[in-house]
């Protein structure tokens, strides 16, 4: 269990105080992938280095399993930074060395024989897919194969937790779905914990089980992922919701007035966000029958978020507004956030 | 061939054991106070990168002064600083003259050119990899071998090879001022007595010296680049 209680970082530079984190607490439990998500500049790597200490808080506490970190000395630090891997946003493979020296790097002074190095070495290879690469530069890889062999290196001294800091913010989409794929195997199979930054909502959807939010130094929002998408609270939020989702089009689309999304007199235009438990299909059936409106799918999609759906439906909806707005009310109480985009 | 020699490089078959002698101190020169400039010179450039602001161990004092220091000679002309040096050679080595005299001053030419030159090396080397290595546990002194010098072994070959070959023309300067070398045999025959082959020798003999530093240096840069 990774414990951050009132963490402070303050920056002192020449022309002001840089506050890149303001009294953070987070708790992250053993085995569970935490997302940690915000705008470039929000604190986060300065947060992910404060877990293993590259960045000594200017106050505040880090524990790792009961152990203070920020008790210890830089001789004890370095000793429980070999159980805390690390992986970065440009990977920062040693280009003197080949894929294998580099994945060895971590184990010199481990106390391993070189027969068992090499083997602890070709068992990472198989688990990151590399095995032909072994001997290859880090100049002849793709940026994927760069990061699976710093992944590999990472867990080399078999730690318990792994912290990546953009680890996919330099890859195209499909290697990013890949590396987050690794990611959650490595977090899977061999049951360690990992601390995730990224500024892509995409990201913490795919293997996220909890998220929090940073905004300027803080945390604003915290929770499983679930319920962080289905009721988000804060504008932030709601912002990087909208831009993972396809449902996003529509703010812009309206914008444009699209004639997809154009409504005549007596019509609204809402979207229903719906989350698992209440379905939204069912509802629009309801509401023409009940209310005397007509409802009309525009469009809409359906994710699966922490193995559960969640979806959102752009409906257009004609009938008398006082009918329109008692069919809002009662899409509202079955618990579907419903939000009017436009009405004429 | 050989009568073409004596014909037309008399002074050179004249004085050749000189010129052999002479070649011969000039390569000692180049080799001890490589030897000592390199290990110096890379120690005091390792500190100028891990002590500077933001440094692995970073002691602004310890910069400051050596910062300055290296400036001061770096700004001194070769032949201004040996003049100077003279009374603490005397000290030092006992002599001021000869490849013995010569030593002291030459070191202490190249070191500040070279620490520099590492300096430059070490600092192109991606902040990442630091980062990298902490996060794994590695100690400063880790950090300073197992990343600083062994990613940046192309560059200090680099760095290696262009002062080698700024040495051979220091080793010349103090060589004319009576430090041996073919420097000093360059003006004792081919400047004073006039004898033009034995200065067309010096200059054949000093073309292929840099030559083989350079083209050794760059074959090992490509072996060690990857
Ligand atoms: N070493 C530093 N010195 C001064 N300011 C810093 C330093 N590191 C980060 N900052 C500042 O702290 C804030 C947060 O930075 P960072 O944690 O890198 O954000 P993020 O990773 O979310 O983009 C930024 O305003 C950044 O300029
Ligand atoms: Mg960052």
């Amino acid at each position: 269990m990774i414990e951050i209680k009132n963490v402070t970082k303050t920056f002192v530079t020449p022309k002001q105080n840089v506050h890149a984190c303001n009294d953070i607490s987070l708790t992250i439990e053993d085995g569970e992938i935490y997302g940690i998500i915000g705008f470039s500049g929000a604190g986060k790597s300065t947060l992910v280095r404060c877990i293993n200490l590259l960045e000594r808080p200017t106050s505040g506490q880090v524990l790792i399993d009961g152990a203070e970190l920020t008790a210890m000395s830089e001789t004890e630090l370095r000793k429980v930074r070999k159980k805390i891997g690390m992986i970065f946003q440009h990977f920062n493979l040693m280009r003197s060395r080949t894929v294998a020296q580099n994945i060895a790097y971590p184990l010199k002074g481990s106390g391993l024989s070189n027969e068992e190095i090499q083997a602890k070495v070709k068992s990472l290879l198989k688990l990151v897919e590399l095995e032909d690469k072994e001997n290859a530069y880090p100049s002849q890889l793709s940026g994927g194969q760069k990061q699976r062999v710093a992944i590999a290196r990472a867990l080399a001294n078999d730690p318990k937790v792994l912290l990546c800091d953009e680890a996919t913010s330099a890859l195209d989409p499909q290697t990013t779905h890949s590396i987050l794929a690794l990611l959650k195997e490595v977090n899977q199979k061999l049951g360690i914990t990992i601390v995730l930054i990224t500024h892509e909502m995409a990201v913490i959807k795919a293997i996220c089980d909890r998220v929090a939010v940073m905004e300027k130094g803080h945390v604003v929002e915290e929770g499983k992922i679930l319920d962080v998408f289905s009721h988000p609270k804060q504008e932030v939020t709601k912002n990087f919701i909208r831009s993972t989702s396809s449902v996003s089009q529509i703010y812009e689309m309206v914008e444009k007035n699209d004639p997809l999304v154009a409504i005549k007199e007596n019509e609204s235009l809402i979207i229903l966000s719906y989350s698992a438990g209440n379905a939204g299909e069912a509802l629009i059936s309801a509401i023409s029958r009940k209310f005397n409106v007509d409802a009309n799918i525009v469009f809409g999609n359906v994710e699966i978020i922490a193995n559960q759906a969640m979806g959102s439906l752009v409906v257009i909806i004609s009938g008398e507004l006082s009918d329109i707005n008692q069919a809002v009310a009662y899409i509202r109480d079955a618990g579907v956030k419903v939000e009017v985009l436009k009405t004429c | 061939m050989l009568d073409f020699i004596v014909q037309w490089m008399p002074n050179v078959v004249l004085r050749w054991d000189g010129l052999v002698q002479a070649f011969w101190e000039t390569i000692i020169l180049l080799v001890v106070c490589g030897f000592l400039s390199f290990i110096v010179g890379l120690f005091l450039g390792v500190v100028l990168i891990v002590t500077k602001k933001g440094g692995i161990l970073q002691n602004l004092f310890i910069w400051r002064i050596l910062d300055f220091c290296i400036n001061i000679i770096r700004a001194i002309p070769f032949l201004i600083l040996i003049i100077a040096l003279l009374p603490v050679t005397r000290t030092i080595m006992g002599i001021a003259i000869g490849v013995r005299g010569a030593i002291f001053p030459l070191v202490v030419g190249t070191v500040p050119f070279f620490a520099r030159q590492i300096e430059a090396a070490l600092s192109e080397v991606d902040s990442g990899l630091i980062e990298a290595a902490q996060s794994m546990g590695d100690s400063p002194i880790q950090i300073i071998f197992r990343v600083y010098l062994h990613e940046s072994i192309p560059s200090i070959i680099r760095a290696t090879t262009i002062t080698l070959i700024a040495l051979i023309g220091y080793i010349a300067i103090v060589g004319s001022i009576g430090g041996g070398g073919i420097g000093n045999f360059a003006i004792a025959y081919g400047h004073i007595r006039n004898d033009t082959d034995i200065m067309v020798i010096v200059v054949i003999l000093s073309v292929l010296l840099v030559t083989a530093i350079q083209s050794i240096g760059d074959f090992l840069v490509r072996k060690t680049t990857h």
